[in-house]
């Protein structure tokens, strides 16, 4: 495979072929970080496509001092986080519906019984809704972590924010994210603190 | 008690790992001995553990298939809408001209129109010429030849100057555009003429090479100083696009190799 920077020169060079080969080496990783900041499949193929379109304009400002992925994850995130607020209200509502759950989330229980089942088809829609309920930052440093299992050092990098920011951001969503779960299991919780 | 609320305060540090290994020690030390807390640990790494354990469906072959052609087909939607930019080096199958080289484009296609309309319907002459158009001189089949692919080993040079000029932000006067106007001028004539001096037929290669430099050489002859990196542009991608360099090259190394290959035949004794 043709070194990162051999590629990236070769475009620079206006050899269109080379940023099609960059895109391919890319385009999962970027598309699952997509769907995992926007929540749905469609959302999430816009904003990679955007993200890549980024890239390929400023694809001359690219320094190499990180590798080419992290710099199209780090325009992935800014770009997420930057999009419309309207998109977000609309993203909030389509996440309470029903409907949607399950798309995105694992099974939670192997269990076949259907009542048990319709419970876990429950707890995923209120997970959908809790991660749907952070700010965009909140989801971007709870996303990084646990779904790019990045370090947290590398989260603050991408989000151009400091270590301990990064830290309280993350703390902050998860706490949203149990108060969420615990009023879907509803009985006996507290709240968590 | 003072323990069960500094491990509530600290317990999602603890979780991550962001405590100092002393106080991370002393935390766990007080579960063992606190169900209560011990309790909230449990809940919170079950929460944890709900919270991040999760599948991303896959789109498909199909999508994975087709992701190139619908991002370049969105980048030249979007470079349309936006008047041509960097896009405009993407080659995702339809030609698309930014707005910006309209001008220097259809200039370079006027100029190429009038030659065909001159080479097909002006009265030709049909006395042969020499290399600098003179009429009335012949050269030999192997001096053309010779000539021909000498010429095309002195346009090289010029032409990976243009191959390696970078048209965004490379500075336009370290082409020197008044000299290699001039020298394409007078290269443009010699190839003209050593065309049609190719007359055998395995000569077409070499006509056919001489007709793509004679095109190049036109558009770098028509270079006007106020055009700038936008005619370089064109000209670079005229160079890449034909491949001549590449093409010159093969030529030279063929011609290398020809005096060997099509030495007179030695009498063999069986």
């Amino acid at each position: 495979m043709p070194m990162e920077k051999q590629l990236i020169h070769r475009v620079l060079q206006g050899e269109s072929a080379a940023f099609r080969d960059l895109v391919e080496q890319n385009q999962e990783k970027i598309y699952y970080l997509s769907l995992d900041l926007t929540g749905n499949h469609h959302d999430a193929e816009d904003l990679s496509q955007e993200v890549f379109i980024k890239a390929y304009r400023n694809l001359d400002q690219f320094r190499g001092e990180s590798s080419f992925s992290s710099w199209l994850y780090k325009i992935a995130v800014n770009t997420n986080i930057n999009r419309n607020r309207k998109k977000m209200t609309a993203v909030l509502k389509r996440s309470t519906s029903i409907e949607h759950a399950g798309d995105s989330w694992k099974s939670l229980s192997p269990d076949t019984n259907p009542e048990k089942q319709t419970d876990a088809s429950l707890l995923r829609t209120h997970i959908d809704t809790a991660l749907d309920r952070l700010s965009r930052n909140e989801r971007c440093v709870f996303v990084l972590k646990h779904y790019q299992e990045f370090p947290l050092q590398e989260i603050a990098l991408i989000m151009d924010v400091s270590v301990g920011t990064v830290k309280s951001t993350l703390f902050r969503a998860v706490r949203k994210m149990r108060k969420e779960l615990a009023s879907c299991r509803g009985k006996g919780e507290g709240e968590p603190r | 008690m003072k323990q069960c609320r500094t491990f509530r305060k600290m317990k999602l540090r603890l979780y991550y790992r962001e405590l100092e290994p002393d106080t991370a020690r002393t935390l766990l030390r007080h579960l063992e001995t606190c169900s209560g807390c011990r309790d909230e640990w449990r809940q919170l790494s079950l929460d944890m553990e709900l919270l991040t354990e999760r599948s991303r469906p896959d789109p498909g072959k199909a999508f994975w298939a087709g992701y190139w052609d619908k991002l370049a087909a969105r980048m030249q939607r979007e470079s349309r809408q936006a008047g041509g930019r960097k896009e405009s080096r993407l080659n995702v199958g339809s030609p698309v001209v930014p707005v910006r080289l309209i001008q220097p484009v259809a200039a370079v296609c006027l100029l190429v129109l009038g030659i065909i309309i001159g080479r097909h319907f002006m009265p030709a002459d049909s006395s042969p010429r020499s290399v600098d158009g003179s009429a009335g001189f012949v050269l030999s089949p192997q001096d053309a030849r010779q000539q021909s692919v000498a010429l095309l080993g002195q346009s090289k040079a010029m032409l990976l100057g243009f191959a390696n000029f970078d048209a965004r932000e490379g500075d336009i006067s370290t082409l020197n555009v008044p000299l290699q106007r001039e020298k394409s001028a007078t290269m443009l004539k010699r190839a003209s003429a050593l065309r049609q001096q190719l007359r055998s037929p395995e000569d077409g290669r070499l006509e056919r090479l001489l007709a793509d430099l004679e095109f190049i050489l036109l558009q770098i002859a028509n270079l006007e100083d106020e055009d700038g990196n936008t005619a370089v542009e064109i000209i670079r991608s005229s160079v890449d696009e034909r491949s001549i360099l590449f093409k010159i090259t093969l030529q030279e190394i063929k011609e290398a190799r020809q005096p060997h290959d099509s030495g007179p035949p030695e009498n063999s004794t069986v």
